[in-house]
């Protein structure tokens, strides 16, 4: 029982120094976006990267995530014969909801785990010690441009996907509950409106602050050898999962009140 | 130590250790080291696998903090120094990592000006002149646009020699230079680190379990041992010393073949 107890406070004693590191790290990052136009060579490539290896697998979830949501709420909605709500149903889902909650877990698939795993590999081989042997601050070098790449390209990715989702929810309402792809447009514009989508937006500016900062983080922090690193990547997907769930739930609370 | 005198000692000394203790959860590397390095010489730090040569290295340049003890750079305490300040004393600094630690997905000329280039202070075309002149330094001139990944692990090495020539330090350390190198590539190491000695006047200092390379380059030998300096001197001194682990320590090595007969 007692090494339970042992166990269990350890656990905890290590999250919340995860946290509290995260939390350096993060207020460290915000600085060094002060030097951000001098950064632009690094910053841009890790947008680009994020764009191009997000949005494949981003269109295919979005089309068929649109289909499936109409799909459920047509079936449900045409026992009251209201087929011409599918639009309303699925775009305020894809703006509030799924649009931010679903990129982020690509991001965390794709790109989050790839940046622990680079990360977590140069700090096992002394790069990130190299590094600062050359006078280079690993906060400035690596982690400020992943991170405005991910709080700049998170929002973006959110609109794609939402829109995408839209699409998708239109071609099975039409295909299945024959609504015309008019009446479905005039649904979601009665419904929708720009506050949802915002909102959706801000979300998942909070998710990329996450993503960014538990990969870099898991990374920095990695010591050992390859083995660790599979460990650190598992980790910091984990811990962003988590994260972002969490989060998803208090910021859609605090707009409640 | 007396106040007065210590500025009027510190001046040939480039690297002063006192009392040095660090822990790693339980296991207590540093156990109360003291070491003194003198500028413009070559000091070779010898001792087993484990017994906290890299640790000694990286408290040197602040990638480590001690637990206890302190540390002087040219006379300046860097144990309690952060930012900008640790930041000036590392420029003085240059680092060869055991695995090279290049960026690898920088080309060579990028790894090698990578700090010039960060620290801002150079236009393109001197970086590109000084990272000329220190590749055709480690014989690599013409693999300037190759990847890391290209080279062999002696190639590697040299880049990573380059790399820290690039930084013009006053103090180059080197961790185990000449570890998995084949004897060749390992004296061609050895006698690159002897000529930043003896014509670029470099201080260097060299964590190695290869008594053959310490042998060959230093001017004066540390052995550590359970985290502390139990011999040092010049390599004849070295070689004569009559404390048992150290012979134990030569023997062995003579033993595995590694060593020409003196």
């Amino acid at each position: 029982m007692g090494r339970f107890f042992t166990a269990l406070g350890e656990k905890l004693l290590s999250f919340f120094q995860s946290v509290g590191e995260m939390l350096q790290l993060l207020a460290a990052t915000i600085l060094w976006c002060r030097v951000v136009f001098k950064s632009l060579d690094k910053v841009l490539p890790q947008m680009g990267k994020i764009g191009a290896d997000t949005l494949p697998i981003a269109t295919l979830t979005a089309v068929f995530v649109g289909f499936v949501l109409a799909l459920q709420t047509g079936i449900a909605l045409k026992q009251f014969g209201q087929e011409e709500n599918i639009g309303a149903v699925v775009s305020l889902s894809m703006a509030r909801e799924l649009g931010p909650v679903l990129t982020a877990i690509l991001v965390i698939g794709r790109i989050g785990a790839a940046i622990t795993a680079e990360i977590a590999t140069m700090s096992v081989s002394e790069e990130i010690d190299a590094l600062k042997t050359l006078g280079i601050n690993p906060v400035r070098f690596l982690v400020m441009p992943r991170f405005l790449a991910c709080i700049t390209m998170l929002p973006v990715l959110v609109i794609y996907v939402d829109i995408i989702g839209m699409v998708g929810g239109a071609a099975v309402s039409k295909a299945y509950f024959g609504v015309p792809i008019g009446v479905y447009a005039d649904n979601v514009a009665d419904y929708l409106e720009f506050e949802d989508i915002a909102k959706g937006l801000v979300k998942s500016v909070v998710f990329g602050v996450i993503i960014a900062i538990v990969s870099c983080h898991r990374g920095l922090v990695t010591v050992g050898g390859p083995g660790e690193v599979g460990q650190a990547t598992t980790n910091s997907v984990v811990f962003s999962f988590v994260s972002v769930y969490v989060s998803n739930y208090f910021v859609t609370r605090l707009w409640l009140e | 130590m007396a106040g007065i005198n210590q500025g009027v000692i510190s001046n040939n000394k480039a690297i002063e250790i006192y009392q040095l203790h660090k822990w790693f959860r339980d296991n207590h590397v540093l156990r109360g080291l003291d070491l003194t390095i003198q500028a413009g010489t070559a000091t070779a730090i010898v001792g087993g696998s484990g017994t906290g040569k890299s640790v000694l290295l990286k408290h040197m340049v602040g990638l480590l903090k001690p637990d206890a003890g302190s540390i002087l750079v040219f006379g300046q305490e860097i144990t309690n120094t952060s930012g900008r300040k640790l930041e000036d004393i590392r420029r003085r600094f240059a680092m060869v990592f055991q695995g090279s630690a290049l960026l690898n997905s920088l080309t060579i000329e990028e790894n090698v000006g990578l700090g010039l280039v960060e620290q801002r202070r150079l236009i393109r075309q001197q970086i590109e002149e000084v990272v000329r002149e220190k590749l055709t330094l480690v014989g690599l001139r013409g693999k300037e646009k190759q990847l890391p990944g290209e080279l062999s692990g002696g190639m590697k090495k040299r880049v990573a020699i380059a790399r820290a020539l690039a930084m013009d330090p006053e103090i180059i350390l080197f961790d185990e230079p000449t570890t998995g190198l084949d004897p060749v590539m390992a004296e061609h190491i050895d006698t690159l680190i002897a000529d930043l000695k003896n014509k670029l006047r470099k201080t260097a200092i060299i964590v190695t379990h290869d008594m053959d390379s310490a042998f060959r380059i230093a001017d004066h030998i540390c052995m550590i041992y359970e985290g502390r300096i139990i011999e040092e001197g010049t390599p004849a001194e070295f070689r004569n010393s009559q404390n048992p682990i150290v012979e134990q320590f030569i023997s062995r090595f003579k033993r595995q073949g590694a060593v020409k007969a003196p």
